[in-house]
């Protein structure tokens, strides 16, 4: 496996404005496998819920899968990936 | 030797299949019966209180239930047929869904099937009966077998309305219209197309007489509680039909 | 092998049962407020082995020929004793509602007005809504009938999507290969997942670009094994 750490959300309308935010952020790649966002870098990554504008429900089901890294935090606030 | 419990569902007025049937049965040499009846209230044959009699159906099932029997004889036939093609294929089917949910193995047969059965059995397909209804029903009796595939050649009505009356309408009687019938081309006779009107004695009689296969509703279900029970097919003095598996034939 | 072998077959719920102790309240609640017709009943008594009482079996359709159906037996006693639960299966003080909840028959519907439709027959009832909630892609609402059995019903916000149904095939897939290693949680579940996304990801897009859109519409089209 290549160093880069990934974050997988399924390319779903809900899950959109997620993988949108998640583009703008440094050291972030977004591309695609599949149907599947996947979120790409080598440092730790954390999306704000806020600025996604996404319900909680969608929010808190986001999350396809992980490849490097593991979830720091997953609240009303944030969703943060950081070193396994 | 085996012994075959055999549950009746009755209309209540009826004597004649508690009669005929215990009759036919003690005639076979390698089982005995014994026979447990429940009633539905009937005493005029007329569709409206004989639609009135099939609501009673579900009580007389768990009452029979209660008994373990081998097999369940629903034992009007124009209960059934009056009702409309296909009615006896319905009716046997809630009974058996009946009995299944409650855990009972009790197998179920009717008198309008039996007929049914037993006609296919005999390998006919051109029939006369002799009926005691009044026309109306008589002709939904002629309808019911024509649906199953029969061709009804020809058939009395003896316009007998009172079920009491209808079981002591005298053999003569019935021996004289099935004498009057156009027999030409008919496979099998059915005598009575009704398990009321007595004709046990009439069936080998009119057979031996008329030359051709004659039944009753009587001799059709007990060639079919026999067959529901595994039991050879082998009846004296009954007619062919009850001699099918026979080692020596009349 | 026979040509039957690889044919989904089954038509849907025969029938959902359940026992109960308030055959009245039952129809009250299932015919006559939601107003789902009683379209079988079987009067039976215990004839097997077991000593058991006289009972009726009674089915209310649900739609689309699927039917609920209630066991009541004569004479008997309610069997279970908790705080919470149902007839069928009751738990003490300390067991979590989430958990008891876990168990429940959502019915669905094809539209917020049909929803908000049996909304109303509820709120006019004994059984009023408890809950009305937005899930990530439906929407539900929540009562208790007469037996505690807890009733939801439920639309879709949007149609489901085919990813969705790869996506939930990989879930099943990536449970099956870690839930039975021990300490086991939802992060060796996704870890497991992504394995699968980048094997089977890019392959399954492929073929669905090869099938003509309308074998899209959502249908069941069996598992994905593994």
């Amino acid at each position: 496996m290549n160093g880069r750490r990934r974050l997988f959300i399924l390319d779903v309308p809900e899950n959109e404005a997620i993988a949108s935010v998640a583009r703008d952020l440094p050291n972030v790649e977004v591309n695609k496998i599949g149907p599947y966002f996947v979120v790409e870098s080598d440092v730790p990554v954390s999306i704000d819920r806020r600025a996604t504008g996404v319900r909680h429900a969608v929010w808190y089901s986001c999350v396809a899968g992980l490849a490097g890294w593991r979830i720091v935090q997953w609240d009303k606030d944030a969703l943060r990936v950081g070193e396994r | 030797m085996k012994h075959v419990r055999v549950g009746l569902v009755v209309p209540s007025s009826n004597v004649t299949v508690e009669t005929e049937m215990p009759a036919l049965l003690a005639r076979h040499a390698e089982a005995t019966f014994s026979f447990h009846a429940s009633r539905m209230r009937l005493a005029t044959v007329s569709p409206a209180h004989l639609a009135a009699m099939n609501a009673q159906r579900e009580r007389c099932i768990l009452e029979l239930g209660d008994a373990d029997p081998d097999v369940i004889l629903y034992a009007c036939l124009v209960a059934l047929m009056a009702a409309g093609p296909g009615e006896h294929q319905r009716v046997e089917s809630l009974v058996a869904e009946q009995l299944a949910t409650g855990g009972s193995e009790a197998k179920v047969r009717s008198s309008a099937g039996a007929l049914v059965e037993g006609l296919r059995a005999l390998g006919a397909s051109r029939i006369a009966l002799v009926t005691p209804y009044m026309r109306p029903l008589a002709e939904k009796v002629v309808d019911y077998l024509e649906a199953e595939g029969f061709d009804v050649a020809d058939w009395r009505a003896l316009e007998v309305e009172n079920n009491l009356e209808v079981g002591c309408i005298p053999g003569d009687r019935v021996m004289e219209a099935a004498r009057s019938l156009d027999l030409d081309g008919v496979d099998a006779l059915v005598i009575s197309a009704c398990v009321q009107m007595p004709s046990l004695p009439l069936v080998q009689a009119a057979e031996d007489e008329l030359g051709l296969p004659v039944l009753s509703a009587a001799t059709a279900g007990a060639y079919s509680i026999l067959r529901a029970a595994g039991l050879p097919i082998d009846i004296p003095d009954a007619g062919s039909l009850l001699h099918a598996d026979s080692s020596i034939h009349p | 092998m026979s040509q039957l072998d690889d044919q989904h077959l089954v038509r849907g719920v025969d029938h959902a049962a359940f026992p109960t102790f308030d055959p009245v309240g039952t129809v009250h609640f299932y015919r006559d407020t939601l107003g789902f017709p009683v379209v079988h009943s079987i009067c039976a008594a215990g004839w097997g082995s077991d000593d058991h009482p006289d009972f009726i079996h009674f089915f209310f359709d649900i739609g689309g020929g699927d039917r609920v159906a209630f066991f009541y037996y004569f004479g008997l006693e309610p069997l279970s004793e908790g705080s919470k639960g149902d007839v069928y299966a009751s738990f003490g003080d300390d067991t979590p509602d989430w958990f008891v909840r876990s168990r429940h028959l959502a019915l669905h519907v094809d539209s917020e007005e049909h929803m908000l439709e049996y909304r109303r027959r509820l709120d006019d009832s004994k059984w009023p809504v408890e809950m009305q909630i937005q899930h990530e892609t439906i929407e539900s609402i929540y009562t208790h009938d007469p037996n505690g059995y807890m009733v939801e019903i439920t639309r879709a916000l949007r149609p489901v999507t085919p990813q969705e149904d790869l996506d939930a095939n990989l879930t099943i897939n990536a449970l099956v290969d870690i839930a039975n290693e021990p300490g086991a949680g939802m992060d060796a579940l996704l870890v497991r997942k992504a394995e699968l996304i980048v094997q089977r990801a890019e392959e399954w897009e492929r073929e669905q670009a090869e099938v003509p859109a309308t074998a899209l519409e959502a249908s069941p089209k069996g598992p994905v094994h593994a």
